[in-house]
């Protein structure tokens, strides 16, 4: 490590030295249409052949030898801006880059210049919001986090879930950050939709390793989700009624040039539609006088700006989601001849997020920037089950009350504060560096129990884990370091401390990626990340359930860590389509995995005699085509790889100390997304995934096990005749494959100019061949037609459950 | 929480219900019945072992094929020591009363099988220096029904009398012997005779802090662990005395006067096991079976026959009586 850090000083100072008569040209890159900070914009000169890219604020800066300086700005799908300069001293230079009208409906994709030939950054994929849009999903619901599964190296989960693995991380290795804040509960309906409403997003960027020095926390990804700033020149919105939700977004400004606002709301109304279907099932019951439930969610995501100046912006951002379930029945029924009683049962359960940040960007200088953030993040489950009973007796009169109420509640909160920072000394170097606190609490989960009157005492309890506090500390620094003409190298080093119960762990990880540029076309990249993680998501079912709950590493079980290196070949062909090829493998240690027959559910009472500590493994190939430009554009990927887990440790063997393979180990991903303008009015797209079937533990015999002494049957000795033990028999865990998976979505919008606006149908089938996916496999027992002897017997078979038929929506969107 | 769960499965049934089943073949590889050997040793009985095949889980076969032509070798601390001999419904039993000490180790010859093999040591016998107890009445009465019957289509149901509950709070002493780990079960076993008419339960409370059972009835349903063999290990009290802590709950019966002709009579047996640590295993992983995995892992049963599945194990044994 110290010989690391002395070559980068070396190299650092030799660096510096070169440049001695500089200027830097700096300032704001926008959209000249609305306003908002355009992220990654490349910024080169033709003189210098040096370059940099605009920050996640829209901020660059570029020093420059004295003389002449030729600056090429580009940001795909935008024109490019070609400014001549005689630098003479150090310049401010805001732009405003405009839609290319050739263009325009151009699907852009992943063509940043610091992710693919040309820059250092690998296994990296940026995915502009306009993609994540035109892509089929389940019930016509633009989602986020399922268009990331279509990316090579990601992995979807339970079919129709949002849930994705990593490069064979877990479903809690994925850090997802919305506006530099991670979001602890990212799913809405168990899983099946994401939280984030794609109206209120900017850009998405997805890190599956090589990860640059200001990200940890996690082992296997970090989705960076920016949130938009708001239209600072006019009010512009858009209104979608979908087959489920609706929603809408509204953004404009406050204060022309000054101040923004964007605002976006979504609900679904499932329970609105079915509630007469509700009433009138549960009215057909006797004595019933009042039902009401459903279930609904919705999400609400608003953000302000500011600009003090052009040296200072504040930003305000604010993002609630919540699930509810909610049941209100009243019931009244005739006690024999001597009274009524009537019921009331009222449930109420709610999950979801808030989370508030409130960042402010200065420019302290020409070459240094800084961003300060103070943010809330929380997650909570409340659950509510109340009863109450009233008994009117006539003769003799009487009226007995009686009350119980049962509530549960669990989660987790973070107040942070950071700080970083861009410095751009020279062209050759853009460090990075800042530092960061988070103070958690975790509430494992608490029992309250009330009641009242009946014929038992009153009683008033509470039962349940204590709040668990700790403290998690980070500093980093990086620097993307331009060698020359060929070598460009990202080094790093992330330090990250965590205190809980009395236990301090610690963590430096340093990081480094490397391109060596063969020609403008062709370049190699190499990247190691050592990461580490503090926290763990207890949760053993096969979808996401909101009683999924957050728990700090203990004494006990030591926080996981992981190291990848990746190598990668890059290739853009024609300019137009961008060919990858990347390799990885990663060693994952201290991993957790259930112990056989361990359940949570919602309780962390004594989780970590639940789980056995191992370590894991994972390798693989990921290939990437795509086409950027043209009326059609879309992607080709394909990953083989293997992910497995070793768990021999004493006292913490699982599947008998040997290997097996992790729970989503597929060998084979191919996904291809394809997307064709046909005009103006009128596009197409369409996604095909393949994938092998996911691993899963089924026992393939079945045998006698003998009556254990001691027990029920005991008294009919060891080997009764007559008793059939039926053990299961389980070769391995995960020993058997369901079957591949494999889906064609469609969809088609039909766009109009209105007089105030523009409206689009989309029609879209999800799954239109209508594959029947896995979802579950059980043994049945089913009767079977012999058509020989025209008798039935008794056959087991295979049955499988698949969630997801052929799926048709609709949705309107009015843009205006 | 237990609502939650039972919304959940249902909401999962419904969901499966109106989306779309099939019948599938199975694409893995259909296993070959596998020699199956259970094998419990005690001193207190003659060896024996039931060998038998698995079946395959997609098999229509209601019945298991014992097998009757093994040969079954049993050795002792190295040495052949006999030949079992074969019984029916695929046991075979020796004449060998295994003793505290002993290796044993059984070679299973099946014709067109591979050969089997599984061995197990005998532990020594576990001593109870004194088991303390102290009743008391919880209170609680409950009727004891019996059904009259008045002609040939008719009973009534007849209260006869009252069980009255009382719970036997018991501490156990016994020295672990142990410089290494050592596993032990608790059997409890309440007799009860009525004439001629004898009935068993296993039942009690299994409080001990190294039983590991917790008892909370409001928290969440997953907060409750259960201990169903009553297994345990002497990691809380390796090479020390320790006073094993449990309770059986039973009814003393008060009959009406026209009912008192049979009094019944209620006998505690409290038994000490001291099992190998394969049995102990094996009872762990039993217990975690679950028909229903789908918010649980499966569990694989431990086994340790080499060449085939199920379980040679052992244990002794150390019982105390007594009338209640």
């Amino acid at each position: 490590m110290k010989k690391f850090i002395l070559i980068y000083f070396f190299l650092f100072i030799l660096h510096t030295l070169t440049y001695s008569q500089n200027f830097t040209i700096s300032g704001h890159i926008t959209d000249a249409k609305n306003g908002e900070t355009i992220i990654n914009a490349t910024i080169f000169d033709n003189n210098s052949h040096k370059g940099c890219v605009s920050n996640t604020y829209g901020y660059y800066s570029i020093t420059l030898p004295k003389g002449k300086a030729n600056l090429i700005y580009s940001y795909v799908g935008y024109k490019q801006l070609n400014r001549d300069f005689r630098l003479k001293k150090d310049t401010v230079v805001n732009l405003q880059m405009s839609e290319a009208t050739e263009l325009t409906e151009v699907t852009v994709y992943a063509n940043r210049k610091d992710f693919g030939v040309q820059g250092s950054q690998m296994s990296a994929i940026d995915v502009p919001i306009a993609q994540i849009k035109s892509v089929p999903t389940l019930f016509g619901e633009t989602d986020v986090l399922k268009a990331l599964q279509l990316l090579p190296g990601v992995k979807a989960g339970t079919e129709g879930s949002a849930g994705f693995f990593v490069r064979g991380g877990g479903p809690d290795e994925n850090l997802i950050m919305l506006d530099g804040v991670p979001v602890y509960n990212v799913n809405h309906m168990f899983g099946f939709f994401s939280v984030f409403n794609a109206d209120a997003i900017k850009n998405v960027t997805l890190y599956k390793g090589s990860f640059p020095a200001r990200f940890g926390g996690r082992l296997s990804s970090v989705v960076d989700i920016s949130m938009n700033d708001g239209n600072n020149h006019a009010y512009h919105g858009n209104v979608t009624v979908g087959l489920i939700s609706s929603k809408i977004n509204v953004e404009g400004p406050i204060i022309n040039d000054k101040t923004t606002f964007n605002i976006s709301a979504r609900r679904t109304y499932a329970d609105l539609l079915a509630q007469p279907l509700i009433q009138a099932t549960l009215a057909k019951q006797p004595g019933m006088e009042k039902t009401t439930a459903g279930y609904y969610f919705y999400d609400f995501n608003a953000k302000l700006s500011h600009k003090f100046s052009d040296k200072d912006r504040l930003f305000l951002s604010v993002f609630t989601g919540n699930d509810v379930i909610y049941a209100n029945i009243q019931q009244s029924s005739t006690i024999s001849d001597f009274g009524t009683q009537k019921t009331w049962l009222k449930m109420d359960w709610n999950w979801g997020n808030i989370l508030t940040a409130l960042r402010w960007n200065h420019v302290i200088s020409n070459k240094l920037f800084m961003n300060a953030t103070a943010y809330y993040t929380r997650y909570d489950f409340l659950m509510g089950v109340g009863m109450a009973n009233e008994s009117t007796i006539t003769t003799p009169p009487s009226t007995t009350n009686s009350t119980i109420n049962l509530g549960f509640h669990s989660g987790i909160d973070d107040y942070a504060a950071k700080v970083d920072f861009d410095y751009a000394p020279n062209p050759n170097h853009d460090i990075k560096f800042g530092a960061n606190y988070t103070y958690h609490t975790f509430r494992p989960g608490v029992t309250v129990a009330e009641s009242t009157g009946g014929t038992t005492q009153p009683m008033d309890t509470t039962i349940g884990d204590v709040n668990i506090y700790s403290h998690e500390a980070v500093a980093y620094v990086e620097d993307n370091i331009t060698l020359n003409d060929v070598l460009k190298a990202n080094v790093g080093l992330h330090y990250s401390t965590f205190f809980v119960q009395g236990q301090f762990y610690q963590s430096l990880e340093p990081r480094f990626s490397m391109r060596y540029l063969i020609n403008d076309k062709l370049s190699l990249k190499a990247g190691y990340a050592s990461m580490s993680q503090y926290i763990h998501l207890l949760s053993n079912s096969n979808i996401d359930l909101p009683t999924d709950l957050w728990v700090p590493v203990t004494k006990r079980i030591e926080p996981m860590r992981s190291q990848q290196v990746s190598l990668g070949v890059f290739y853009n062909l024609l300019n137009m389509f961008d060919l990858s090829v990347e390799s990885y493998f990663k060693n994952m240690d201290n991993l957790i995995e259930y112990k056989d027959g361990a359940s949570f559910f919602g309780s962390s009472t004594g989780w970590e005699d639940k789980v056995n500590v191992g370590r894991g493994w994972a390798y693989g190939i990921e290939f990437l085509a795509q086409k950027t430009v043209g009326k059609t554009t879309g992607w080709i990927g394909y990953t083989w790889s293997k992910t497995e887990r070793l768990f021999n440790r004493t006292g913490q063997e699982l599947n008998n100390g040997l290997v097996f393979p992790a729970k989503y180990d597929r060998t084979h991903d191919l996904s291809v997304v394809v997307s064709h303008k046909f005009s103006d009015r009128f596009d197409v797209a369409a996604t095909w995934v393949y994938s092998t079937g996911n691993a899963g533990t089924l026992a393939l015999q079945n045998y006698v096990g003998p009556v254990i002494p001691g027990t029920s049957n005991s008294q009919k000795g060891l080997f009764p005749t007559q008793y059939i033990g039926n053990m299961p028999y389980i070769s391995a865990r995960n020993n058997f494959r369901y079957e591949p998976t494999h889906r064609l979505d469609v969809g088609v919008n039909f766009h109009k100019q209105l007089k105030h606006g523009k409206r689009t149908w989309n029609v879209s089938l999800y799954n239109a061949y209508n594959q029947l996916n896995p979802f579950l496999t059980t043994v049945k027992t089913n009767s079977v037609l012999d058509p020989n002897t025209g008798t039935y017997s008794q056959v087991k078979q295979l049955t499988q459950i698949s969630l997801f038929p052929i799926i048709p929506s609709v949705s309107y969107t009015y843009k205006f | 929480m237990n609502s939650f769960k039972i919304f959940i499965t249902f909401l999962l049934l419904a969901i499966a219900i109106s989306s779309c089943q099939k019948v599938i073949e199975f694409n893995g590889e259909i296993t070959q019945p596998i020699v199956t050997v259970n094998s419990l040793l005690t001193p207190d009985s003659v060896v024996s072992a039931q060998v038998s095949l698995s079946r395959f889980f997609l098999s229509n076969d209601t019945v298991y094929n014992m097998i009757a032509n093994a040969q079954t070798n049993l050795f002792v601390n190295g040495a052949l020591k006999e030949t079992l001999s074969y019984k029916s419904n695929g046991v075979y039993v020796g004449t060998y009363k295994p003793v505290s000490g002993d290796s044993l180790s059984f070679q299973i010859k099946i014709p067109g099988k591979n050969d089997v093999t599984c061995a197990t040591s005998m532990k020594s016998t576990p001593v109870i220096a004194s088991i303390d107890t102290n009743t008391v009445s919880t209170g609680k009465k409950t009727p004891i029904l019996y059904n009259r019957i008045i002609d040939a289509t008719h009973m009534e149901l007849d209260t006869i009398g009252y069980g009255y509950e009382h719970k036997m709070s018991c501490a156990l002493h016994f020295t672990d012997d142990g410089i290494a780990r050592n596993y032990y079960r608790l059997v409890v076993t309440t007799k009860t005779t009525m004439g001629t008419k004898k009935t068993y339960s296993y039942s009690f409370n299994f409080d001990d802090i190294v039983s590991g059972n917790t008892n909370n009835s409001i928290g969440p349903p997953t907060s409750l662990v259960s201990n169903k063999y009553n297994i345990f290990n002497n990691e809380l009290f390796l090479g020390k005395p320790y006073a094993l802590q449990f309770s059986v709950l039973y009814n003393k019966n008060s009959f009406l006067p026209a009912y008192t002709k049979n009094p019944n009579t209620q006998e505690v047996s409290i038994n000490l096991q001291r099992v190998s640590r394969s049995y102990f295993l094996y009872l762990k992983t039993r217990a975690g079976i679950k028909t229903n995995t789908f918010f649980a892992e499966p569990v694989q049963v431990y086994t340790n026959i080499e060449g085939g599945i199920g379980i040679m194990g052992s244990y002794t044994n150390s019982i105390v009586k007594f009338t209640l």
